[in-house]
């Protein structure tokens, strides 16, 4: 368990754990021990999860609901969940370090070895066919010893005793957007997320980054239970091995290409402060700036494997992100959009939307002369309510009506039904999903001969969707169908 | 930043601009009347029953005056405060429609505070007298409304957001409506405020303080409400000392 540098710990992949005597199986007796801690405890599990958020009816959720800390602490360090933002890959990294002190401390005081690190799902390995299955130590409720598992909750996606995420949720496109930080203005949201200020969920509809889309809020779709609501989502053990492997990505994304790098903007980098605790219940204090280099990150660590699962193939096609820009990028311009008001049903819905030539043309020559145009579809102001799961986003011609539509990406509904509250800090603008088109725009036009006038967008259900949709109160909409050049 | 490319980038500047512009006819119109002192109100205290210092009012020309000032503080002070909704308007419409979105937006905002300035200018033209103990119990009011959960639940409304249509008529009624519906939140979560700066005769800096507070109030996670509260509260003492 020991890393490459004294003091720094290796995160390695939970494929390759087997539960004796090695980091999943003191993981599983660390969460047990946790769970037995009172809520106001700041090193509990029950604390620890209400640090990314908490449920205005905790008990109704199945989670622990007393005693209260008191309301200046539940201010303080409770409901801190950074999503649709810039921040989201720097706040995630530092409350996954604190729990991992503690967890760590916790191995310790059980009689286990020092220097625990906490495991990673790796679901994108193509190269082992067990890696989209909930691993088999979170599966079962039975612990093997008459008791009950710990690393096991009620309520997940499990059907006929698997729980395996569909292969587009694990998808990895995100890891060719050379942007980090990007727009929340219609056009590319960049790897991170848009640059924004400190908020708990969206402010003025809030816009989702690529990695946070795909595969982060789609795993928690999947999985189901606890996991789907973020409100609940860290009560669920497997939650921060799926986290552990969404910081990985960002690790991979930073090796894949030396263009690739993290913003230099001095608002994500020094200008927002979180403040967590670790183990033995100190105060952690920290800004994005302490989080960029894992090796300074608490007591440090690494990962076993940030080698790029596209290829290198894709880098090499991958122009570098200098190369493609000639000067600021101008801002974002919408070319089309739906009408407003699109109702999902169990049964997913359609939509065209009309690109306006005006539009077009204005955009293409403003864009042009600095770089190459990308088109990117958004599917905004999401709204519902209850746990939805997620959808299949398919766009065409209409004249091709008859062909295959064109697999666009994933619409995610993880945080929807909180964003869509009154009560929330959105307000209830609900979320913004933007999928990167440009490449099947460009497959439209020479396979299909579209004549860029109209374009259909086809929602469907996933499986896991259809499941969650059978449940009473749930109902989801889409704002609007829109498509940007930026 | 060239000037041309940081205008391309912020389509809302002229509203802005139109803000900052009614920010100086504001000043220029009311610090002489409130030069060397806080206020205060006084513009009741004509004899006669309410309809009878209305009409006094009305005929002085101080109605037109009040309420001219009144309209003018709203321009200056109202789309500062909704500038993420400006640029989500902007951002949001095709580009050859963004002035006129932006235009329809702000005067949906307007509105519900032209509206609500009719109502509070005849309050106060009808305020018997002496003005300035209706000042020292409004910045109390604006100091107790500041922490109930309905100016909470307005302040996060403010954030929200709705689809636009993107042409036509349509997308002229949403631009409207949308800024209708952030006008309404904003009055909701700031009448008491104004209503305490409107009895404050417009002083200056009475309106840079709760502009101040509006800002910070929108602009954070858990908005510090009860400082504010505070701080109005601080003010309502202040008058009734120096009354």
């Amino acid at each position: 368990m020991s890393g490459s540098a004294p003091g720094v710990r290796t995160r390695r992949s939970v494929l390759r754990l087997t539960g004796q005597n090695d980091d999943l199986f003191w993981y599983g007796r660390a969460v047990e021990a946790l769970k037995k801690l009172a809520l106001n405890d700041p090193t509990s599990w029950w604390y620890q999860a209400a640090v990314h958020g908490f449920p205005a009816d905790p008990a109704g959720a199945g989670l622990q609901s007393a005693p209260l800390p008191p309301q200046q602490d539940r201010t303080t360090f409770w409901n801190q969940c950074q999503h649709q933002t810039a921040f989201f890959l720097p706040w995630h990294r530092g409350y996954l370090g604190c729990f991992e002190e503690i967890i760590a401390a916790t191995v310790v005081s059980l009689g286990g070895p020092a220097g625990w690190a906490l495991p990673y799902w790796n679901y994108s390995d193509t190269t082992n066919s067990n890696a989209p299955l909930l691993p088999a130590a979170f599966l079962n409720r039975d612990d093997g010893q008459g008791g009950v598992n710990p690393l096991w909750v009620d309520g997940r996606n499990v059907v006929q005793g698997v729980l395996q995420l569909d292969q587009d949720a694990v998808n990895l496109n995100c890891l060719t957007d050379g942007v980090f930080e990007g727009s929340s203005r219609g056009g590319d949201p960049g790897f991170g997320g848009p640059s924004t200020g400190f908020h708990h969920q969206a402010v003025s509809n809030g816009v989702f980054g690529m990695l946070e889309s795909v595969p982060h809020n789609v795993v928690h779709d999947e999985v189901g239970g606890w996991m789907s609501d973020p409100d609940t989502a860290a009560a669920d053990p497997i939650f921060w091995l799926h986290h552990a492997n969404i910081d990985r990505l960002w690790e991979v994304w930073r090796n894949r290409n030396p263009a690739f790098v993290n913003p230099a903007d001095p608002n994500w980098l020094t200008g927002q402060t979180f403040t967590l605790h670790g183990a033995q219940a100190r105060v952690v204090r920290y800004q994005s700036a302490d989080m960029v280099n894992t090796a300074n990150v608490l007591h440090g660590y690494n990962y076993d494997d940030i080698s790029d699962p596209l290829g290198a193939a894709q880098v090499a096609a991958q122009p570098p992100v200098a190369a493609m820009t000639a000067g600021p990028r101008p801002p974002p311009a919408m070319v089309g959009a739906s009408a407003t008001g699109i109702p999902v049903g169990a049964q997913g819905n359609n939509a065209r939307i009309a690109i306006n030539q005006t539009a077009h043309q204005a955009a293409i020559a403003a864009l042009a002369p600095v770089h190459q145009p990308r088109a990117f579809l958004n599917i905004e102001n999401v709204t519902g309510t209850g746990r939805t799961g997620s959808y299949k986003v398919y766009v065409n011609t209409p004249a091709a009506a008859g062909q295959p539509p064109l697999f666009a990406g994933m619409l995610s509904t993880f945080g929807i039904a909180k964003a869509t509250r009154d009560s929330s800090h959105t307000g209830g603008s609900g979320g913004t999903t933007v999928l990167d088109i440009t490449s099947l725009l460009d497959q439209l036009r020479r396979e299909r001969n579209w004549d860029g006038g109209h374009l259909d967008v086809s929602i469907v259900p996933t499986d896991a969707a259809r499941m969650m949709r059978a449940a009473p109160d749930t109902s989801l909409q889409i704002g609007r169908l829109s498509v940007y050049y930026h | 930043m060239p000037a041309a490319t940081w205008l391309d980038r912020h389509p809302e500047w002229w509203v802005l601009a139109l803000s900052a512009g009614a920010w100086l006819a504001l000043v220029w119109f009311t610090a002489p009347m409130a030069a060397g002192s806080l206020c205060i109100v006084g513009r009741g205290g004509l004899a006669g029953d309410v309809a009878g210092r209305l009409m006094a009012q009305w005929r002085t020309g101080a109605l037109d005056q009040m309420l001219g000032t009144w309209a003018m503080m709203a321009l200056a002070m109202a789309p500062p405060l909704t500038m993420p909704m400006l640029r989500y308007v902007a951002a949001r419409s095709f580009a050859f429609r963004r002035m006129r979105a932006l235009a329809l937006f702000v005067i949906g905002l307007l509105c519900p505070w032209l509206a609500a300035g009719v109502l509070g200018v005849a309050l106060l033209a009808a305020a018997p007298a002496p003005g300035g103990r209706f000042g020292a119990i409004a910045f109390v009011l604006a100091a107790l409304w500041e922490i109930t959960p309905f100016k909470r639940r307005a302040l996060r409304r403010c954030h929200r957001t709705m689809p636009l249509a993107a042409d036509g008529w349509r997308a002229d009624r949403d631009c409207f409506a949308f800024g209708c519906a952030r006008g309404q939140d904003c009055l909701i979560g700031c009448w008491a405020m104004m209503l305490a700066v409107m009895f404050a005769d417009h002083a200056p800096a009475a309106i840079l303080v709760t502009q101040a507070m509006a800002f910070a109030q929108r602009r954070v996670r858990e908005p510090r409400v009860e400082c504010c509260a505070v701080v109005l509260a601080a003010f309502g003492a202040l008058l009734l000392v120096r009354l």
